[in-house]
């Protein structure tokens, strides 16, 4: 019943309303061609950007927590949220029980509540004097829109069954997007729609940063001068690279479902960036974050190639592109503060776990307190730091890290495949890359000379196929006697036997004669397995190469022994190019 | 032709070295009888050998082999062959017969069949080496300590002990750490006063069927100190456990009938449940 007066009444004064546009969300408006946005932004130009305040807000089961990320007292509100909480310019804006709240950014303290029976806050904004919010019923029937100013009272409250979007505000003008494809500009006071923006891709965010205001969901268009061509596509615009990234990370929601207190995954990967149009790239620091639970990355905005990474203790739930740097929210109730390049800064905490966490660092500059590593060593601790299970960003960094042509990388690429924790996706991985390295022979060579002892360590054998194949690769002939040792130690897998045979028979020098030899004796009869039998006709031309007169006369005896595997037989006498002269020598 | 003058040349060379050797325990043992019936007639088995036919070769193994330790003129014709290698059947006829004739050039021949990788031929070839002794069969025995086979292990650990390599003593603790039968009996036959001590240290931190093979060896050591001995008799008399009483009885059992008074009456005092006393200079 209230529900339906309060339609009528939002009817009724949009009726009463005479604008460019009409009744607000209206679906009979014409497109204008940019021309009432146009008015709107021109109206707007130059009016002073609303307050903000650098502030992370955490939910816990039974309050709200607030932590000034400029060094002010934390707070605490003990009152839970229903949603999300939104920053909105110095206010937190939270509902709860049908209640919708507004607590003061910078102390915590309730600046005021007004009653919203059946919905739940989908977002927030604020221009310093009222506050735009919109809501939505939990079965996505209805949207609310309202304001109200500082002391309370309710300006505007709309009812409408279009979805809409998260709000924003500057100079009295709400922003609301809606539909997919609107923005209205509503003044607050009244309710008159007096503008309206028609976009040509989705929206349904409106963002308040740095005094400027952005429009999109994918990417976001400016509101500025250029606005009125938005329908057309000709608006100043921002968007991020298309990436791969692990899980799937979206930067901004859809802006017209109600968000869920989520704990999940969706939570955990995220992407964060700003829009800031005096950048190179149009994102505050040049960059943009993603996160896979405890896994960090910032990539270029431009390029999006990886700029650094890191790994934290706990998941990731929440946080913002500062000014410069990034500020992350941790479910373990930290803070972390990352300059623009990585750089570690100084850390905050809530003091409990958090069910949720948001945080506005839009006028915040994280600084470093020590400088960024090399990218390669960031990589390499990030991969050994993580868990098994997040095998998805071990994959990932691994395929950045081969992009990498420092030395360096082989190490992690072998510390990854001798360490039991891998995953075997992930280890797999790493052999393939490791494989294809064409530097790092000196790790290379150190990991093949390592003593391997399985009682006494619970490390897995090096990595000798792929050590190999690289090696051979880079023509090291220092690798020959540690892989003829190789070659011969049973704890040295069956798929690394054949890479190293082949790469012996390039590499190898008379020095390896012996263990060629032993190993062709142990196996020219006994081998039973594919692998096998193309390691031993590997290792019979490495013993034709190296073995002088000798070497020949093995080989050319084993070709014709009834005894010798006849798989081997045939891959002996396929050595047609060195047999029939070897035979000739023997003879 | 050629062919088989390059390996009869290459099995008169290793021919020479065993000629070389010297006598090692065992060596002096009896004739056997087929040795007494026929003597080998090296140029034939030297050509079978090499003729191919697997089963031509295995027969003439058991011919040399039946000869025992008075076969070792064809040691030279055996370590050929293991150098050409052959079938999985072949080569566990000449580690038997390697075994056989107990020649320590064999061990050479023998020691990288140890780490191959079917399970039946480094067996074998690890049981060979106990037979054909030597620097050679010593040190593979000792890289075969920490094969990822447990009974190569195992016959490791005992070959180490019936070798009597002294120096293996640290490497059989890491096997006995890993529980490897045969690293305890060969420890207390091997071990320095205080390894022996470490041994029985051991008692409470492994199973006791772990260390058990290694009590009675260790009580029964002749050049062990009575201090040590009576020390480890009341340790495991404070174990009160049926097996630790069942070695007590053995080593009581096998003393020599009027020798080692002070071990027997430790042994009896401890089989009554009473503490052993350990006089300090006790020796």
């Amino acid at each position: 019943m209230k529900s339906c007066t309060l339609t009528l009444t939002a009817l009724l004064c949009a009726c009463a309303s005479s604008t460019a546009v009409g009744p607000s969300f209206n679906t009979d408006w014409q497109n204008d061609a940019g021309a009432s946005i146009a008015a709107v932004e021109q109206k707007l130009r130059g009016t002073p950007p609303p307050p903000t305040v650098n502030v992370a807000v955490g939910l816990t089961a039974d309050a709200l927590l607030g932590v000034p990320l400029d060094g002010g007292t934390p707070w605490k509100h003990p009152k839970t949220s229903d949603s999300p909480p939104v920053i909105a310019g110095d206010l937190v804006v939270f509902s709860s029980g049908g209640e919708l709240f507004a607590l003061d950014a910078r102390t915590g303290e309730r600046r005021w509540k007004i009653g919203v029976a059946g919905y739940r806050l989908r977002g927030a904004g604020d221009d310093g004097t009222v506050t735009v919010a919109t809501l939505g019923q939990p079965d996505g029937a209805r949207s609310l829109f309202v304001t109200g100013s500082r002391k309370g009272s309710v300006l505007e409250h709309q009812q409408t069954t279009h979805p809409l979007g998260r709000p924003a505000a500057q100079g009295g003008v709400a922003f609301v997007p809606w539909s997919g494809q609107y923005v209205s500009a509503i003044d607050m006071e009244n309710g008159d729609e007096i503008g309206r923006l028609l976009t040509r891709e989705l929206t349904s965010h409106a963002l308040q940063e740095n005094g400027e205001l952005y429009f999109g969901e994918k990417g976001v268009i400016r509101f500025d001068e250029r606005i009125k061509y938005a329908s057309t596509q000709q608006a100043n615009r921002a968007g991020l690279p298309q990436r791969e990234l692990p899980g799937k990370p979206r930067w901004l929601d859809p802006g017209e479902t109600l968000p869920e207190l989520d704990m999940g995954a969706r939570a955990k990967t995220r992407i964060y960036a700003a829009p800031r149009f005096d950048e190179p790239t149009r994102f505050a620091s040049n960059r943009f974050v993603a996160t896979y639970f405890k896994t960090v990355m910032a990539f270029d905005a431009k390029s999006g190639d990886l700029s650094w990474t890191t790994a934290l203790p706990s998941d990731v739930i929440g946080g913002d592109a500062a000014a410069q740097g990034f500020v992350l929210c941790t479910q373990n109730g930290r803070l972390h503060t990352f300059a623009a390049d990585g750089s570690p800064g100084s850390t905050l905490g809530f003091g409990t776990h958090l069910r949720a966490c948001v945080v506005e660092a839009g006028a915040f500059v994280a600084r470093g307190v020590k400088a960024a590593e090399p990218l390669t060593n960031q990589l390499e601790r990030t991969l050994l730091g993580l868990e098994p299970d997040m095998a998805t960003a071990q994959l990932f960094l691994l395929e950045e890290l081969g992009k990498l042509s420092d030395p360096s990388v082989a190490k992690t690429l072998i510390e990854l495949a001798q360490n039991p924790r891998t995953p075997p996706a992930v280890r797999n991985e790493s052999r393939r890359l490791l494989s294809t390295r064409k530097s790092g022979a000196e790790h290379m060579l150190a990991a093949l000379e390592a003593p391997f002892d399985f009682l006494s360590t619970s490390r897995l054998p090096a990595p000798v196929g792929p050590l190999a194949d690289a090696l051979a690769a880079m023509r090291e002939e220092r690798a020959a006697t540690l892989l003829a040792r190789h070659l011969n130690d049973p704890a040295t897998a069956l798929e690394d036997l054949e890479p190293t045979a082949r790469a012996l028979a390039t590499l190898a020098t008379p020095n390896e004669f012996q263990a060629l030899r032993t190993f062709f004796a142990l196996y020219r009869s006994t081998a039973d397995d594919p692998a096998l039998v193309t390691a031993v006709v590997a290792v019979a031309r490495a013993l034709l190469r190296v073995g002088g007169s000798e070497g020949r006369a093995i080989v050319v005896r084993a070709a014709s022994d009834p005894m010798t595997q006849p798989e081997v037989a045939r891959g002996l006498a396929a050595l047609d190019t060195a047999l029939p002269s070897a035979r000739a020598e023997a003879r | 032709m050629l062919r088989n003058t390059t390996w009869f040349v290459l099995a008169l060379l290793v021919s020479a070295r065993a000629g070389a050797e010297p006598p090692t325990p065992g060596a002096s043992a009896p004739k056997s009888r087929a040795s007494q019936r026929s003597a080998l007639d090296i140029p034939r088995l030297a050509r079978v050998l090499e003729s191919g036919s697997e089963a031509e070769i295995i027969a003439a193994l058991e011919e040399i082999a039946g000869h025992g330790r008075d076969g070792g003129p064809a040691a030279p014709l055996v370590n050929a062959l293991l150098l050409r290698g052959g079938s999985a059947r072949v080569m566990i006829a000449a580690f038997e017969t390697a075994a056989a004739l107990g020649k320590e050039s064999s061990s050479e021949a023998v020691a990288p069949y140890v780490l191959h990788r079917r399970p039946e031929i480094r067996q074998a070839a690890a049981e060979a080496l106990i037979a054909t002794r030597g620097p050679a069969a010593a040190a593979a025995l000792r890289r075969a300590l920490t094969s990822v086979d447990p009974k190569v292990r195992a016959t490791a650990a005992r070959g180490l002990g019936e070798l009597r390599v002294a120096d293996a003593v640290a490497d059989l603790f890491v096997a006995l750490g890993n529980e490897t039968p045969g690293a305890a009996g060969s420890i207390a036959s091997l071990c320095a006063p205080e390894e022996c001590d470490r041994l029985v240290g051991y008692l409470g931190k492994l199973k006791f069927e772990t260390l058990e093979p290694g009590f009675v060896p260790l009580l029964l050591r002749k050049e062990l100190p009575n201090r040590n001995k009576l020390l480890y008799i009341d340790r495991l008399r404070r174990l009160a456990t049926k097996r630790s009483a069942s070695v007590l009885k053995t080593v009581l059992a096998s003393l020599p009938p009027d020798g080692e008074p002070k071990l027997r009456a430790a042994l009896q005092t401890a089989l009554q449940g009473r503490p052993v006393k350990v006089e300090e200079d006790q020796q």
